[in-house]
């Protein structure tokens, strides 16, 4: 049979080239998408930075803003300093444990909710050997055993469900809140503990829960929030932008979607630069 | 006859499974996430020169800034930062209000980013890992994830730093830092003050001129 291993060759070669097919196929939708994509690129990155400022209420929104901004000055950052440079770090750290360990209820039915298995038990863990062995929270002693703290809130689970954000919104006194994160702010409060509490004690224990949370994070941020305010052309723009993006991030849990990401390949050639 | 009639069919699965193999390997590699190597090397090699110029006792403040400033004026990429900060009205004003505005970008990342020189306390930038995003045009878009260290050991901060290449040379145009891509933020920025301003860049290129002024 002398035909025989030749005919093997050509059969071999036929499949060989069908699978080949089979991998152009595979790629060619992708690139024929990258390059219409290149070439809307343009068109949609202005399309985008209309629709991306989605502030209708933007002169009340700055007005609230502008308030908000002077309350900072006036009473938050000077609160932030002193509490920084009175309260010793270690301390400050129990604290904000204490309130991490306190949000966990929120968390916890949020993480289900989104259907994050893996983070509802990180959560779970931490909150029982937080609770017990870190002395009711004020010790983060799952951190140390690779139990991470990460924060979720009903606003967020919204935006899994595939909800948007709504129009900028700011509120007097409490800042950016969308309608979106506003209802989630608003859902949260059925998890929360305290709202099972009787009428004052419940009023006194979130007011000074609320003060701790804020005059903490603000201690925290002394520095970064004032570089950003003294290096920013238009402040509440600045912010806007970063509460935004800020969220976005928090949404995907660290899972951006790297071709969500707007071009930067425009030709430098088509400009007359020189 | 018979013999053939057996073999025939199994050789060829053999090949035909090793062509699947090989097809499925290729479409593997294709989907999945592909490193660059060389943005994370270029990335890394940016973050130690700037991490000795930044800890050198030997060098007054002066030299500090004026190294630090070669650095970044090496990496960044501003022309193209410039370009996308403008965002459609890049295309809305003359060439020349393009120059004007790219000579007064330039400055203003300049002070920024020695303005914030002041809060630096010794952290360091190791590279994670890295992305291409894409690759058209004879450029390739990639992604690199580092983290920063802090001296006081607590929990490292991710930044991720986007590059374009193009002939060879990696340049930066994008950074971000807990979720926000600067270049992105500054697009917001400069296009809340162009449309209060009804489109007029020159107002825009002043205030730039009034941060680095």
């Amino acid at each position: 049979m002398p035909n025989g291993p030749i005919q093997t060759r050509r059969k071999a070669s036929f499949w060989a080239k069908l699978a080949l097919l089979g991998v152009a196929l595979a790629l060619s939708p992708a690139q024929a998408q990258a390059a219409a994509d290149a070439d809307d690129a343009n068109k949609e990155a202005s399309r985008q930075a209309r629709i991306a400022v989605n502030d209708p209420f933007e002169n009340m929104n700055r007005r609230f803003f502008a308030f908000n901004t002077g309350m900072d000055h006036k009473v938050i950052r000077p609160t932030a300093e002193l509490y920084r440079t009175g309260v010793p770090k270690p301390f400050r750290r129990s604290i904000r444990n204490f309130l991490n360990n306190f949000r966990t209820p929120i968390i916890l039915a949020n993480d289900l909710l989104q259907g994050e298995w893996k983070q509802a038990e990180n959560t779970t863990t931490r909150f029982l050997v937080n609770s017990t062995v870190g002395v009711l929270g004020l010790f983060d002693i799952a951190a140390y055993n690779g139990y991470k703290f990460h924060d979720e809130d009903f606003g967020q689970t919204l935006a899994v469900w595939g909800v948007g954000e709504g129009p900028y919104f700011v509120l007097p006194l409490y800042g950016s809140a969308p309608p979106r994160d506003m209802t989630g702010i608003i859902m949260d409060r059925a998890f929360n503990p305290l709202t099972y509490l009787e009428d004052t004690d419940r009023t006194v224990a979130s007011v000074t829960l609320t003060t701790f949370d804020l005059i903490d994070l603000r201690a925290e941020n002394i520095e970064n929030v004032d570089s950003i305010e003294r290096t920013s052309l238009d402040y509440y723009a600045t912010i806007r932008s970063i509460y935004r993006q800020n969220r976005k991030a928090e949404i995907a849990n660290g899972r951006e979607d790297p071709e969500e990401l707007e071009d930067f390949d425009f030709d430098l050639d088509d400009f007359d630069l020189e | 006859m018979v013999f053939w009639l057996f073999t025939f069919p199994i050789r060829h699965f053999k090949i035909f499974s090793v062509a699947c193999l090989l097809a499925l390997l290729l479409i593997g590699s294709a989907q999945a996430a592909e490193r660059d190597l060389a943005a994370e090397t270029f990335i890394q090699k940016v973050s130690d020169n700037t991490y000795a110029v930044l800890n050198n006792p030997e060098l007054s403040l002066g030299e500090r800034k004026s190294a630090f400033h070669q650095i970044v004026l090496e990496a960044l990429d501003f022309k193209r930062i410039g370009l996308f900060t403008l965002a459609s009205y890049r295309r809305r004003v003359s060439q020349d209000e393009v120059r004007q505005f790219l000579d007064a970008f330039d400055d203003y990342a300049i002070a920024i980013y020695e303005n914030r020189l002041g809060d630096y306390g010794g952290e360091r930038i190791k590279v994670v890992d890295s992305l291409v995003r894409k690759t058209s045009k004879g450029r390739s878009d990639v992604i690199v994830e580092s983290a920063i260290h802090f001296q006081d050991g607590s929990e490292p901060l991710p930044v991720n730093w986007r590059l374009i290449e193009e002939d060879g040379t990696y340049r930066v145009v994008d950074i971000q830092v807990i979720g926000v891509w600067m270049a992105l933020e500054q697009r917001a920025q400069f296009n809340a003050l162009m449309s209060q301003s009804g489109g007029d860049i020159h107002q825009l290129i002043n205030h730039l001129k009034g941060v680095s002024a």
